[in-house]
């Protein structure tokens, strides 16, 4: 009876707890799905793509064939005020826990990543993988494009980011890597930039390039293909097409499906030299089919030859790009060094950013075609 | 004093390793600079062998009375060296109960409930302690061997999430920094494990042998330590830099499938260790107190020693800075060097003369 009683006194003494803490019922929450950030006059434009359902009827309440979301902007000194300022202008709490997507504007970039960045790193509802892009111009541009397709439109753009990492067309950047060159000191970053095309029920998001930053400031961009030069250099190509052009086959489509690649640091009278070897593995996609395929089995010493100056003249591009033109280390060269070469880096570490476009290379690029599909 | 708890050596390992992986898992101040992971996990091994070593006079001291713990042996020796070390470990008991409290709040209202009182937190999760502690030893390590295998097969979940995406290139040399960087941190892991002075009052609650546990602990807390900070170096690389709570963060952007933010199961699992932890803590400071008071106050010793940890906790968690400052506390390695290495070696060496002395006459 006693326990009864103190089990019931427990119980009650539970009931109140509950006002300790500040419930907000879904419906009162804003999800933002996308952060757009520009500069303002008075410090920042932030724009918010915020799931919004459009339902179809009684039966669903979202539908695909709408953009369900709203956009919602607001200006603030810091990214925090431009937040609680969006607040004020809808009334419900902002959720940022399931944001997939930040897009930073061009003037943004070039003042400096690490200004907006701490927002999303000290934030407990921010992750640290969230996707990072620059927008070709402003920032709400891209969070304001009508697209179609999908259910919302930055879930339309994060599954194009996604693609195209997947196909090695994109280096994709995430909050973790801008910290991580920021807190590195000497590494760079790196992300998608994405740009509005098409009017009307045609409009869409397209991946232009990458951006490239030099410890958090914008230094330059890559096009696609010293983009895939830096995804090779990186270890990062999990699967990719390329063309090699045949003089007696013509345009032969050849499948990437593993590439490894290895940088082996050393000291040359006292210059870093890098020794990169990659080796893929290939399948072929697509050829001419001629009454006897002899040609093709034939010319494959040929087209792993191709195949191979092809990657490195990306490889080659890549590294002058990131080396030499826009002097920033995205191949993290600097943790390399440190491990392997540690007596070097510790007495010219202060001086790294200047030593950086006297790196030397040199490129040992391998590619075997094992695999011919399923044309005879 | 009567042991009235009777656990296994295996619980009372897991119950220790379990105490040092909640450290990993919680708040990491940023003191001294950042360290390179690989001196970390090479200087591990050789703080617990100088912990065995230092060990040593405790160890022989208990090793002719399992009944009894080193307060017993100093009351047998002198009734006041007795009641001092008492109150030393009673005190001692009471701080790492406090500091976890006030860990564990520090955690909830930086990443989760950051609009909570701390004292809310405090208050209620100290009085689910005592609880714990009423309870007893035994129900507090079952629950904490369910606990261990919860948390085994998390990380193994985090890990599958986290390796594939991994860079070993933050592996480094750990003998970058020199000998001297191993050894010194070999020296302060050894002297700011407080769980060597749990070690010695766990001493009269179990079976088997003394060295036998401490082996078993030593042994799975760095295979579990040195796995853990392995993952935090190769997970985060220098973002770890940038976090208040690494592994919080670690787990915040693991995935795997459709599991996204694997934080939550981190903070749960760390909640049921914190309990374990600060019970166990609770338990200890009240069966210290005990030699203190009289026995007509024996139910109220509990409820005394809870009001301490949460006026503890409070006034910990008011500042971050009075956080670093138990932290550097810890560190300077003075309470372990007091409670389980000078202490205990003066009593091995009273008691031999004492000894000697009986047998001459």
């Amino acid at each position: 009876m006693k326990r009864i009683r103190l089990i019931a006194l427990l119980f009650a003494l539970c009931l109140p707890l509950c006002g300790c803490m500040q419930a907000v019922r879904l419906n009162n929450r804003a999800i933002v799905q996308g952060i757009g950030i520009d500069l303002a006059e008075d410090g920042y434009l932030v724009t918010l793509q915020i799931f919004d359902a459009k339902g179809g009827g009684s039966q669903t309440a979202v539908d695909a064939s709408k953009a369900n979301s709203m956009t919602l902007q607001a200006s603030g000194r810091t990214i925090a005020e431009a937040i609680s300022a969006a607040e004020l202008k809808q009334g419900k709490e902002i959720f940022y826990g399931q944001n997939k997507l930040i897009v930073v504007g061009e003037e943004v970039a070039r003042q400096g990543l690490e200004t907006i960045i701490s927002f999303f790193n000290a934030n407990p509802q921010s992750r640290p993988n969230v996707d990072i892009a620059m927008a070709d111009g402003r920032a709400v541009d891209v969070m304001t494009a009508q697209i179609s397709q999908g259910v919302l439109p930055v879930l339309s753009v994060k599954s194009l980011l996604e693609n195209s990492r997947t196909s090695g067309r994109i280096l994709r950047g995430q909050v973790l890597d801008v910290v991580d060159a920021i807190e590195n000191g000497r590494l760079g970053t790196f992300m998608p930039i994405l740009v509005k095309s098409g009017e009307g029920e045609e409009e869409t998001v397209e991946v232009l390039g990458t951006a490239l930053y030099r410890h958090s400031q914008l230094v330059g961009r890559a096009d696609e293909p010293a983009t895939r030069g830096l995804l090779w250099l990186r270890d990062d190509v999990k699967r990719t097409d390329l063309v090699v052009q045949h003089p007696k086959l013509g345009d032969v489509s050849l499948a990437v499906v593993r590439a490894d690649t290895h940088i082996q640091p050393q000291i040359v009278d006292g210059v870093p030299h890098f020794v990169i070897t990659c080796k893929t593995r290939s399948h072929i996609n697509e050829s001419i089919v001629t009454p006897e395929n002899a040609a093709l089995f034939q010319s494959i010493t040929d087209l792993e030859r191709m195949e191979t100056d092809v990657i490195r003249a990306e490889m080659e591009r890549a590294l002058e790009l990131s080396l030499r033109d826009c002097g920033t280390d995205l191949l993290e060269l600097a943790n390399l060094l440190d491990k392997y070469q540690h007596e070097w880096f510790v007495a010219n570490c202060e001086r790294y950013d200047e030593l950086l476009p006297q790196f030397t290379w040199e490129l040992q690029v391998s590619s075997e075609i094992t695999r011919y599909g399923l044309q005879t | 004093m009567t042991r009235n708890t009777i656990i296994s050596s295996k619980q009372v390992v897991l119950l220790l390793v379990l105490f040092r992986v909640f450290d990993l898992l919680t708040f990491v101040p940023q003191i001294g600079g950042r360290q390179n992971g690989a001196t970390v996990m090479l200087a591990l091994p050789f703080s617990y062998l100088l912990l065995a070593l230092i060990l040593v006079p405790a160890l022989l001291l208990l090793r002719g009375r399992r009944e009894g713990n080193v307060v017993d042996c100093a009351l047998a020796l002198n009734p006041a060296a007795g009641k001092v070390l008492a109150a030393l470990l009673f005190l001692f008991s009471v701080f790492a109960a406090a500091d976890t409290v006030s860990n564990f709040e520090f955690l909830l209202t930086s990443a989760i409930y950051p609009e909570t009182p701390s004292l809310f937190f405090v208050l209620t999760f100290t009085a689910v302690c005592l609880y714990g502690a009423f309870l007893g030893l035994e129900p507090v390590a079952r629950v904490n061997t369910f606990v261990f295998v919860l948390f085994v097969g998390a990380l193994v979940f985090i890990s599958a999430s986290v390796l594939p995406k991994s860079d070993f290139v933050y592996l480094k040399n750990p003998l970058q920094g020199g000998l001297s960087a191993v050894w010194g941190h070999a020296l302060s892991a050894a002297f700011s494990n407080f769980d060597a002075v749990l070690f010695l009052l766990f001493a009269p609650n179990f079976k088997g042998s003394l060295s036998k546990c401490f082996w078993g602990w030593a042994l799975l807390t760095v295979a579990m330590v040195e796995y853990l900070v392995m993952l935090l170096t190769v997970g985060l690389g220098d973002f770890a830099a940038s976090q208040m709570f690494p592994f919080y963060s670690l787990a915040a952007f693991a995935d795997l499938s459709i599991f996204q933010r694997l934080d939550s199961l981190h903070i749960t699992l760390w909640t049921f260790i914190a309990f374990v932890k600060v019970s166990v803590y609770l338990y200890f400071a009240s069966q210290c107190l005990g030699y203190l008071v009289p026995r007509r106050l024996k139910k109220t010793r509990l409820a005394a020693t809870g009001i301490l940890t949460a006026a503890g906790a409070l006034v910990i968690s008011s500042d971050l800075r009075f956080l670093t400052a138990v932290q550097k506390a810890m560190a300077t390695g003075i309470p372990v060097a007091v409670l389980a290495v000078l202490i205990p070696f003066v009593l091995l060496l009273w008691s031999l003369i004492a000894r000697r002395k009986e047998r001459a006459r």
